[in-house]
């Protein structure tokens, strides 16, 4: 029984690795481009999401958002990409 | 208390708190930058925030580790109890408006649950983490009965 229960820890273990690295492996595809909500307004930020990000969003607020830009189509609710809403504030 | 059914148990919880603290500790570590990010939009003060981005991890994994060997594994599932206590005490403090603004649920164990389904899932795991002191604790006794 009690190399049972260490198998099950150890099986746990491996278990909550596994999802833990799935889950980051299967995050969906970023798309659209990011701004960032800067004193009202929606302002175009670098996009370094995949060398690390170098901004943080603290408190209450809209923080950052990604939006499908078609041309020069300028940013607002309706081409937001809901899901990617950030709350906080830019900083 | 039957033998079998008394191992059952504190198998299962042991493992169900391993699994927990495993997924959280790893999943925050994994996405570092966004987990800061969401740590730094809690309603606590900056000081202790930057504290936690790497505190809650780190004191995930060290539960995790506890929970793991049959000589410490009283003290991880103490641990995690406080550990679960802690959280839903936030939670609740956030849904009672005590801090000046609501802020994201995402720094949580699953970042799509809302606070109050956080809240649930805590209150289950409190349930299951204080069944496993009690069963550690009292090991000796229900095995001989």
């Amino acid at each position: 029984m009690k190399t049972l229960k260490i198998n099950f820890s150890v099986l746990a273990l491996i278990l909550g690795l596994t999802l833990a690295f799935t889950g980051s492996a299967f995050k969906p595809a970023v798309v659209g481009d990011l701004h960032a909500k800067i004193s009202g307004v929606w302002t175009d930020i670098p996009d370094n999401y995949t060398q690390g990000v170098d901004y943080t969003c603290v408190e209450s607020g809209q923080c950052t958002a990604r939006f499908d830009l078609q041309g020069s189509e300028a940013p607002s609710d309706e081409n937001m990409i809901p899901s990617s809403l950030e709350d906080g504030t830019y900083q | 208390m039957n033998g079998k059914f008394f191992q059952i148990s504190l198998t299962s919880i042991n493992s169900l708190l391993i699994l927990l603290w495993t997924y959280a500790a790893v999943s925050k570590l994994s996405d570092y930058q966004t987990s800061r990010r969401e740590m730094l939009n809690q309603a606590l003060p900056s000081w202790l925030e930057e504290i936690l981005v790497w505190g809650v991890p780190l004191i995930e994994l060290f539960t995790a580790a506890l929970l793991l060997f049959g000589k410490s594994r009283l003290y991880g599932t103490f641990l995690s109890l406080c550990l679960l206590i802690s959280f839903t005490i936030y939670i609740g403090l956030i849904k009672f408006n005590y801090f000046d603004y609501i802020p994201c649920s995402c720094g949580g164990v699953i970042g799509s649950l809302s606070w109050e389904q956080h809240f649930v899932f805590n209150l289950i795991f409190i349930v299951l983490a204080a069944t496993g002191v009690i069963l550690e604790t009292n090991r000796g006794e229900l095995t001989s009965n």
